[in-house]
């Protein structure tokens, strides 16, 4: 069984928030509300200043607080890895918010419409045709799904994860830098298993024992 | 920005929180004076106030819900705190009342069964007290929720807002055992309110020298006037000075009033500090600060 995880090149990322907007695209994801972003800030003291980017998404860690603390079980994670909302259990109650130290858990108090009162055709996108992990209610939180519907639709069509646009997440896909790679992790000929070895790939916030599936490269 | 302070739990949760603990504080002293068979008026209505304070926590609780079609399901995965948390809350209320209501009419409290009831429900109410401090405690990203000292704190301040609570319902004594009451329960509030100002200072001491993300967090909490005025002054400093005068010093009729008004400092000063360890909970930073 695969564990799929992520790397991303810090050297690449320019910052164009390409895979925000990419994402919300693909996800009908409502205003306020973001699965993946990029922080900006600065490092250095004048006149040796630099600006960096940090994109952040849900790491899908391996041991995962958010799974942990879920009091209903509304939060799950599949054996390749990826961490996910049953939005038939989930209360509401926020606790996964706190416990992530990622902050990439946002609470859909109400689901807003990105232009006035009404929602445009396009957000009145039926239900139905969403993928399950996408029909986030308002009351519940969401957050990054590794793109779950196109790996699995893509595993179905015999193409390959991380290698294959179509059945890798959408942030990859749009990334104009290249800066994001994704595969599989237990596998050590895969890109992104070498990318770690070679470049010395870390994870955020490691002390935390999250076991996060994002690595970053310097 | 690097410094994020949490804006998921609010001035409700805390609301909730200390009626939680206080729930547990008030149920767990009514129910050791009731083995101890003293002060029975006091004690056979902080058996069913107790409780009482459970509902309105859970009430407020199940209110802050987004899908509340879904609250029954709190208490499916145990490993969560908050699961066991509901739980503890469930087995106070049902075994609390359980043995408060029986034991208004019948010797229900002096019967095996009764005991063992009660026993449960006492439980239930060291768990509840703990509860406030551990709950936090499993949000790793938070420092200052991490540290040790937080389930001593909630454990004194719910005791504290038990005997608080039983100092309001005082007057149903009569003017010689409502002095008698401060004196008793007044001694050991002293010693409490002693080790929570212990358990604060470490608190404070520990988390200032910690992360960046703690210190700040606690330096923010140092300037709070929810914290200095409501959880020092008065939630722990006014109480103190007036046990300590009311026990040791003062002689006459204003001693009857003073559990009231102490009763009514020790629940406020115990809301406070819940409200201002929230607020001021700072998430660990992602990047360089």
């Amino acid at each position: 069984m695969a564990r799929w995880g992520m790397v991303i090149d810090l050297k690449k990322c320019v910052g164009c928030q390409s895979c925000t907007i990419a994402c919300k695209a693909h996800h009908f994801v409502p205003p306020g509300v973001f699965w993946t972003w990029a922080y900006d800030y600065d490092i250095g003291q004048y006149p040796n200043v630099r600006r960096t980017f940090l994109p952040m998404l849900c790491m899908h860690c391996q041991k995962s607080p958010c799974v942990e603390v879920c009091p209903t079980g509304a939060t799950i994670q599949r054996e390749d890895g990826i961490v996910y909302i049953d939005y038939t259990k989930c209360a509401g109650c926020r606790y996964c918010e706190l416990a992530c130290p990622y902050r990439a858990r946002t609470f859909n108090d109400k689901l807003r419409n990105y232009f006035g009162d009404k929602p445009t055709p396009y957000e009145e996108f039926p239900d139905e045709l969403r993928a399950p992990e996408e029909r986030y209610v308002a009351g519940s939180v969401s957050k990054c799904t590794f793109c779950m519907d196109r790996i699995e639709k893509g595993l179905k069509d015999g193409l390959k994860p991380g290698v294959d646009h179509e059945a890798t997440p959408i942030c990859i896909a749009a990334c104009i830098a290249e800066a994001r790679s994704f595969g599989d992790l237990d596998d050590p000929d895969s890109e992104i298993s070498r990318l770690i070895v070679s470049r010395g790939g870390f994870q955020l916030l490691r002390e935390l024992g999250t076991d996060p599936s994002v690595y970053y490269l310097h | 920005m690097a410094l994020e302070r949490q804006t998921s739990w609010g001035k409700l949760t805390a609301a909730a929180l200390f009626l939680e603990g206080v729930c547990g504080g008030t149920f767990l002293v009514a129910f050791l004076l009731d083995l101890l068979k003293i002060y029975e008026p006091v004690v056979r209505i902080g058996l069913l106030v107790g409780p009482g304070l459970g509902i309105i926590a859970g009430i407020i609780l199940f209110s802050k819900l987004g899908i509340r079609g879904n609250g029954w399901r709190v208490v499916l995965n145990l490993s969560s705190w908050m699961a066991r948390g509901a739980l503890s809350l469930g087995l106070v209320i049902v075994f609390g009342l359980g043995y408060a209501i029986p034991s208004l009419w019948l010797p229900w409290n002096e019967t095996v069964g009764g005991i063992i009831v009660g026993v449960i429900a006492a439980i239930g109410s060291l768990i509840l007290m703990l509860y406030g401090g551990l709950v936090l405690g499993a949000a790793k990203p938070i420092p200052t929720w991490n540290s040790s000292t937080l389930p001593l704190l909630s454990l004194f301040t719910s005791l504290l807002g038990g005997m608080g609570i039983l100092f309001l319902l005082s007057p149903v004594l009569g003017t010689v055992q409502i002095v008698n009451f401060l004196h008793v329960l007044g001694r050991a509030g002293i010693i409490l309110i002693i080790l929570e100002l212990l358990a604060l200072w470490g608190y404070i001491e520990v988390g200032l020298r910690g992360s960046i993300s703690s210190a700040n967090s606690l330096g923010l909490t140092l300037k709070m006037p929810s914290f200095l005025a409501g959880a020092l002054i008065v939630g722990l400093g006014l109480p103190l000075a007036l046990l300590i005068w009311g026990i040791f010093i003062a002689d006459g009729a204003l001693v009857i009033i003073l559990p009231i008004i102490v009763g009514l400092l020790l629940a406020i000063g115990g809301l406070y500090l819940r409200y201002t360890v929230l607020k001021a909970g700072m998430y660990i930073a992602l990047y360089p600060v």
